[in-house]
């Protein structure tokens, strides 16, 4: 049994995770181990997610506290790793209570700003383009929102890396050939962050959702009422492993939760092309000098 | 009059002065103001359209012909986004 602490977690784990900072042996919070599914328990639930990834592996997650994986015969360890610490994670956070935000952290000032936005637009990219800078990273893809103080969410520290596409890398100047690729079939790698990594939940202050337009230059818009609460909403980690009424009802209050204490801001950015550098100057100074609160009519689709 | 009430896919959360509503079945998103608001508390139990505008003509400061020809044209979107229903036709459906 391998041991770690990832997520504000302690983790045992038969597979080997070698991207999770190792720990002593203690009692875990999370097992992760290899067993085959009972036909029962191949559907999801209010307490488990059941998941069929042809090819790779079938998993099983429940309760917050377990991860069975049932591997098929040709799967890397690498491809079930993916899974196991993207979508299986996500999946225990949110049975644990947490908001699980698909986006990027990174600490500013002994606070949490949070990037969200689908993929492709840009979150990881800009997160190490912060990280280039001196900043610490919290989470990447996986943004987990603790709310166990209901009124001041906290970011939890997933763990010390980032993926990036391989034209993303090389747009901020940094190599692939010495990263490990992610997963076969894509073209995205993994970049270590240790000494970049932030170890202690923080209070989530901010959230940006990135919105690539057709438009030249950067525009930002402060989100307010419903607005605020559709980009938390949206921009949800896994949705689809909220199936029943009573998980989605939980997850309608929480973002009304976190959109109550955190400021949220929708900033457009030309598709191409991506000015990362000029982005990340952008973003700092509406970071630091505080915005009066006017109130932007957003033209978000109510739908 | 035919009595109204909410429907029942709906999960709701306050959100500042908004409500926020989203339909289970559709998984559509719904954000009605304050004065809406107030409309969808009252729909909690079944009230047809002269008793809803009775009750919102007692809480704000608004003439009654302007009460029901408003508060008429809420319901009425209310209706087409299957936020609220016929009561009768609940009690028809459950029977």
């Amino acid at each position: 049994m391998n041991h770690y602490e990832a997520f504000a977690l302690t983790i045992a784990s038969a597979l080997p995770l070698p991207e999770l900072a190792a720990c002593s042996e203690r009692k875990p919070d999370v097992r992760i181990g290899f067993a085959m599914i009972a036909d029962e328990d191949r559907h999801s639930g209010l307490a488990q997610v059941f998941l069929s990834i042809p090819g790779i592996a079938r998993f099983l997650i429940r309760n917050g506290t377990e991860v069975i994986i049932e591997a098929d015969d040709k799967a890397s360890e690498a491809d079930i790793r993916l899974f196991v610490l993207g979508s299986a994670m996500g999946a225990i956070l949110q049975q644990r209570g947490q908001l699980v935000l698909h986006g990027n952290a990174v600490e500013i000032d002994q606070q949490c700003v949070t990037f969200v936005g689908p993929s492709g637009s840009g979150k990881s990219t800009l997160a190490f383009a912060f990280q280039s800078q001196g900043f610490r990273i919290l989470a990447d893809d996986v943004c987990a929102v603790s709310l166990t103080d209901p009124l001041h969410p906290r970011v939890v520290p997933s763990f010390a890396q980032i993926k990036l596409w391989e034209d993303s890398a090389q747009a901020l100047g940094e190599s692939t050939l010495t990263k490990q690729r992610i997963h076969n079939r894509f073209n995205k790698f993994a970049f270590p962050s240790l000494s970049h990594f932030a170890p202690l939940p923080l209070p989530l202050s901010r959230v940006y959702v990135l919105n690539p337009c057709d438009k030249p230059g950067f525009s930002v818009e402060t989100l307010m009422g419903h607005h605020k609460f559709i980009a938390l909403h949206g921009n949800t980690y896994r949705p689809q492993f909220l199936c029943t009424s009573r998980q989605k009802e939980e997850h309608l209050a929480q973002c009304a939760l976190v959109a109550k204490s955190v400021t949220v801001k929708r900033i457009s950015r030309p598709k191409e092309p991506f000015l990362i550098r000029e982005l990340t100057q952008f973003l700092l100074q509406d970071i630091q000098i505080q915005p009066r609160s006017v109130m932007h009519e957003a033209d978000y689709q109510v739908q | 009059m035919k009595q109204i009430i909410r429907s029942s896919d709906l999960i709701t959360s306050d959100m500042d002065d908004e409500l926020v509503m989203l339909s289970i079945n559709s998984g559509k998103y719904h954000a009605i103001n304050a004065v809406g608001k107030r409309i969808w508390q009252l729909l909690e139990r079944p009230m047809n359209l002269p008793q809803l505008c009775e009750a919102l003509s007692s809480e704000f400061d608004v003439d009654a012909k302007r009460c029901t020809e408003e508060t008429a044209g809420f319901v009425a979107q209310l209706f087409t986004h299957n936020l609220v229903k016929y009561h009768d036709d609940a009690s028809m459906a459950s029977t």
